[in-house]
């Protein structure tokens, strides 16, 4: 007497090229296939905006893994707006959840008080960036004090204004544009300090 | 100093923007896990599901047949050894009531323990009974139970004239009938506990089973670069066909997929899905420690695979293994009900049949025949605890572990992908009755 139970996995699409509207359709629909594709294909890149605003590796990849959740619960929400757009929608919720969890983060350890050690030689020499490894600069934005570091990206990587970023994140303008000026001012400091190690 | 300032953002934001991180490892397990839950069940888990149903509903069914079958045999046949004990404790009941009753009216104060000291030796004295012979049982092992009763009752006598209890004789009655009952019940038990092992260890000394096993994971992997599943000869000998000029419909898909491929970064993403094993057994108990298992199963192997860049090749393959296992078991604990036990052995799988199915990104599809030569050689060791129903049936489980050798084909199969790695198989056990 033998019992078969053949298993049987039935992967129907497999259009070579899926296009980001394709996929997005396709993830919306549940397809592992779509799912697991989106998340080799933009995984990495959302995982260093993770890294980016939290700086601490095992928080940003809860985050992480929360948010690609959430990705896929609402991505039948996603308009596809041209190419590029499913990337800018992808990265958007991932910052959304970063900033969700550094809010929780700052509730329950109150605003830490920005008395860091601030150079206090104004560097004018706007450093070349583009010299420095992806890697290093990924770093350096890490090591920044948190309330600096959520004020940057959302300046440079997300391109708020100042008052966008003091409404988003209930500061006054001002501060945001102060805290914006520190984190630079570090950012060149360390990257100085990293040409010189050289 | 604007425009510098300017500039610096932007340098920064395009250095960074498209910066990626190596993903972690395993991270997408954990995800796919998670979303799929809720929402479709995959199809193997259904298929696991109704496997499971559908053994649930053998068990059951054949373990009321079987149990509505042994009590006819109780009844009916005179030849098993149940029945006789069964007239046993019959005897005993009678010889047993009496012998109270007559005890009654001269110690009317006999306190509980003492009666429980005298309905209890007749159950003792049963393990003697049911290995005697049942008409000496009679003569022999009832007497002493009237002689030891009487001294009892003596004892009682003396002792209980400080302890005397002011219970009611009629209450004491009623417990005593209670206690009787009781007793005749464990009687009962105990025989028909001891038919079971008596039976068991006359005529079980083989057992046939079904088994299904599975490796409880699947294997996914990615890497760059072009790869195949099963790289035959096909490829090479097609760019030598393209020489002499015989071009087949496959074969220019296959170069045009080289070709379109050209410089491009490949990757290839193979998955191979859980192995499904079902099978039948045989298990010799060579003693009460030691027992012998081998028998004949069948392995389904399903592997998927995904290579290129622009272009895609899908191969999906498919094989199929027919295997003998040889294992030797040696009990470490058992009840009745419960066993535990410990398995290792080997495992020789010849793959019976396979193919392979080609699907190239224009459209062509290719299925070709796999031919594995070589054997599959493992070896295993597992942990087993087994459940029997009644005297003919037990399920078991037993998780344990398993490494492949390589069998130095050119095919890839999760054997080659995980050669190590854990396993759980459930199935019946039957036990054969001469």
């Amino acid at each position: 007497m033998q019992y078969f139970c053949f298993v049987i996995v039935l992967y129907k699409n497999n259009n070579p090229d899926m296009t980001e509207e394709e996929l997005a359709l396709k993830c919306a629909d549940a397809d592992q296939y779509a799912r697991k594709r989106l998340y080799e294909v933009y995984g990495g890149q959302l995982l260093a905006i993770c890294l980016r605003y939290i700086g601490d590796r095992v928080s940003a990849q809860d985050v992480f893994h929360d948010g690609i959740i959430k990705i896929f619960q609402s991505i039948s929400q996603f308009k596809f707006l041209g190419e590029g757009s499913l990337k800018a929608w992808l990265s958007r919720v991932m910052v959304n959840e970063a900033l969700g969890f550094l809010r929780k983060k700052n509730l329950q350890m109150q605003q830490e008080t920005l008395v860091e050690q601030l150079p206090d030689t104004q560097i004018d020499d706007d450093g070349d960036v583009n010299d420095i490894p992806k890697k290093e600069l990924m770093r350096m934005i890490r090591e920044l004090p948190e309330g600096y570091r959520t004020v940057f990206n959302l300046f440079v990587f997300e391109e708020k204004s100042h008052k966008e970023i003091a409404s988003m994140l209930g500061i006054s303008e001002h501060t945001s544009s102060s805290q914006f000026y520190r984190a630079k001012t570090l950012l060149m400091k360390k990257i100085n300090e990293y040409r010189k190690s050289l | 100093m604007n425009d510098k300032n300017e500039k610096w953002i932007k340098d920064i934001r395009n250095r960074m923007e498209d910066y990626s991180e190596p993903l972690p490892v395993g991270l997408w397990e954990n995800i796919e896990n998670e979303i799929s839950r809720p929402k479709v069940i995959p199809m193997w888990k259904r298929w696991q599901a109704v496997a499971a149903a559908a053994v649930v509903v053998i068990a059951v069914s054949t373990l009321s047949l079987l149990y509505w079958s042994s009590d006819d045999v109780l009844k009916d046949t005179n030849i098993s050894v149940a029945n006789n004990e069964l007239s046993g404790t019959d005897n005993i009941e009678l010889y047993n009531t009496p012998l109270t009753a007559s005890a009654e009216p001269s110690t009317a104060n006999i306190s509980k323990e003492n009666v429980y000291d005298v309905m209890s030796k007749p159950s003792i004295n049963q393990d003697k009974i049911y290995k005697s012979d049942d008409k000496q049982l009679e003569e022999k092992d009832v007497l002493p139970i009237s002689e030891e009763l009487q001294t009892v009752n003596k004892d009682t006598e003396n002792e209980d004239s400080e302890e005397q209890t002011l219970d009611d004789s009629q209450s004491s009655k009623k417990k005593r009938i209670n206690m009787m009952q009781a007793d005749r019940e464990t009687v009962r038990r105990n025989a028909s506990y001891l038919a079971m092992s008596g039976k068991k260890s006359s005529g079980n000394n083989m057992q046939i089973g079904i088994v299904t096993g599975n490796v409880p994971y699947s294997s996914s992997n990615s890497f760059s670069g072009m790869s195949r599943l099963s790289v035959s000869q096909r490829t090479f000998s097609h760019v030598n066909n393209i020489l002499v000029g015989d071009v087949s419909d496959v074969t220019a898909s296959n170069s045009q997929m080289l070709f379109n491929n050209l410089g491009k970064e490949t990757y290839t993403d193979v998955k191979h899905h859980i192995p499904v094993t079902v099978g039948a057994n045989v298990k010799w108990n060579l003693n009460s420690k030691w027992a012998l298992e081998t028998g004949l199963n069948y392995t389904y192997l399903y592997s998927e695979l995904r290579s290129g860049a622009i272009s895609y090749v899908d191969d999906k393959q498919k094989l199929h293994y027919v295997g003998i296992p040889l294992k030797v078991q040696r009990s470490i604990w058992n009840n009745s009900i419960f066993s535990f036990y410990a398995s290792a052995g080997g495992m020789m799988e010849k793959c019976v049949s396979g193919s392979v199915e080609s699907v190239y990104s224009d459209g062509n599809v290719e299925t070709e025949k796999i031919n594995i030569k070589p054997l599959q050689f493992s070896v295993l060791a597992s942990l087993g605890i087994q459940a029997d129903f009644n005297k003919y049936l037990g399920i078991y489980l037993e998780p344990g572990m398993a490494y492949y050798f390589d069998d130095n084909s050119e095919v890839l199969t999760i054997r080659k992908d995980k050669p190590f790695n854990f396993n759980i198989q459930v199935g019946l056990r039957f036990g054969l009755n001469k």
